[in-house]
């Protein structure tokens, strides 16, 4: 775990995260419109009971995790953005935005202090997040006076989402965080990425210590 | 971390969080203000191609699958399903919904004119709200282009499925009757009497007669009572019918549970309403027209 630092670290690779090249930002769009549009065309139609899979916010997650908090932030409203306004929703305009600006915004600080890209890690990031986003999202129905909105309802649906979510981390947001994770340069002009540079300081500091 | 990049996060996080602030109270005043409205408007047309086309990349496979079985008709046979299927619909409206001597009878006490033609555009659905976003709304294939408009109501064969919430180009959003948000006038088809059935976000709809002491049994079937000039529910479409009566504690109110027709879970092909009874839903009482009356 780096607390001091992106992942890669002053000695190989000390590339600002954050900054996005246009391939990136392009992949990103496609892939929260796509899983936008197949979340409310292809899973919703499964019949599995309950709520359905957040692919959207497993997209975000992946984005988020690998570039940091100020990319997690737009993303995240974006994203939430796609979600307010394509059909056939009918929540409030800004509902989502509002709350994967957020989650976006945590996720990204997150993925800067702490090492997450394992199986387990990027369930567990997963499960928190989508209980936080759909209490979120509810509450703010709540308070702006949504008539769909009761305390049953949102726990029954709650264990379902979060369950289906967190199944599909492994097999979408890790691949994802893998991918958004900047390149950096590691010795003799190689390019390494930032997961490989980390392990590499560590190795270094070891090295270190052992002379 | 940078310390000027976290002052440039967190300043970012702030903007976006206030302009989501914004649009959440905009739409909160009034959701169908110009800009929000203009913004779903685009939403629908961006969108709604994507949906028919991961729609189609789904079913095709499905249907593929389906027609080697020889479960199912193949692909080639699909336009030709959707024309009799259109016809059906058109068929209910006129013959199972509505038996004509029922209507006449209906329309003179419901204040409607006649026995009015229906056109009915048959839509496919391309899209279905997830759960967790707490509506439940569908997506069709079919929009301004069609004929659709805002308000018009949605069946399939076996009754009522919704109306028409928001139209985009070429698809539209559709409001189903087991929204939580939703009532609808109904008829009991027995007795006569009138009531509001409201969606519960379940499987089922409650319904509240407007005579509490009217009698009521599991099996009772409902139709709709119609709004004014057909518009959001024309009449006469099947609702569902009365699954259980139970009284509550104090013997007086009663909690009466209704079994939709339609089954919202395995909705695929709907017919919308798009041209209604000509007439002045008002005319039917008045003697004739030309200063007849008076």
């Amino acid at each position: 775990m780096s607390r001091n630092g992106p992942p890669g670290g002053p000695g190989y690779g000390g590339e600002r995260q954050d900054r996005m090249g246009a391939v990136a930002i392009l992949a990103a769009i496609g892939l929260i419109v796509g899983a936008a549009v197949i979340q409310v065309s292809i899973l919703t139609r499964l019949p599995l009971p309950g709520g359905t899979a957040e692919l959207v916010l497993l997209v975000l997650i992946g984005i988020a995790l690998g570039r940091g908090p100020q990319t997690g932030a737009a993303a995240g409203f974006g994203a939430g953005l796609v979600l307010d306004l394509m059909p056939p929703a009918d929540h409030g305009v800004g509902r989502y935005a509002f709350v994967l600006c957020l989650a976006g915004y945590l996720l990204g600080l997150l993925g800067r202090r702490v090492d997450v890209d394992s199986t387990v890690g990027i369930m567990a990031t997963t499960a928190v997040t989508a209980t936080g986003v759909l209490l979120g999202f509810a509450a703010i129905g709540a308070l702006t006076g949504d008539p769909r909105v009761t305390g049953p309802v949102v726990l029954r649906l709650l264990p379902s989402v979060v369950l289906y979510t967190t199944a599909l981390a492994p097999l979408v947001a890790r691949p994802l965080l893998g991918f958004f994770r900047p390149e950096s340069h590691g010795a003799f002009g190689t390019v390494i990425t930032a997961r490989q540079a980390h392990r590499l300081n560590l190795l270094a500091r070891r090295q270190e210590w052992w002379q | 971390m940078l310390p000027a990049d976290d002052r440039r996060a967190r300043r970012v996080l702030a903007v976006l969080l206030a302009v989501s602030f914004a649009l959440i109270t905009l739409d909160a005043r009034n959701p169908n203000s110009p800009p929000v409205a203009a913004m779903r408007d685009v939403a629908a047309t961006v969108f709604g191609p994507l949906q028919e086309g991961a729609t189609t990349a789904l079913i095709s496979p499905v249907e593929a699958v389906r027609a080697r079985i020889g479960n199912s008709e193949p692909l080639s046979a699909e336009v030709e399903r959707l024309r009799t299927e259109n016809g059906a619909l058109r068929q209910q409206l006129s013959t199972t919904v509505v038996n004509q001597a029922e209507l006449r009878e209906l329309g003179r006490l419901l204040q409607v004119a006649g026995a009015g033609e229906y056109r009915v555009v048959a839509a496919r659905v391309i899209g279905i709200g997830p759960a967790q976003g707490l509506a439940r709304t569908i997506t069709l294939d079919a929009g301004r282009t069609d004929g659709l408009r805002p308000e018009q109501t949605v069946i399939n064969g076996d009754g009522l499925v919704g109306r028409v919430l928001a139209v985009g180009l070429q698809s539209s959003t559709v409001l189903l009757t087991v929204d939580p948000s939703v009532a609808v006038g109904i008829r009991m088809e027995g007795s006569r009497e009138i009531g509001v059935v409201t969606g519960t976000g379940g499987a089922v709809l409650t319904l509240q007669l407007l005579n509490p002491q009217a009698r009521l049994y599991p099996g009772d079937r409902l139709v709709t009572f119609g709004s004014t000039a057909g518009r959001p529910y024309v009449p006469g479409v099947p609702v569902g019918s009365v699954v259980s009566v139970s009284r509550g504690a104090d013997g007086a109110s009663r909690t009466v549970e209704v079994l939709p027709y339609v089954r919202f879970s395995s909705l695929d092909l709907v017919g919308i309403v798009v041209e209604q009874v000509r007439r002045d839903s008002r005319e039917a009482v008045l003697p004739g027209r030309g200063g007849e009356l008076g």
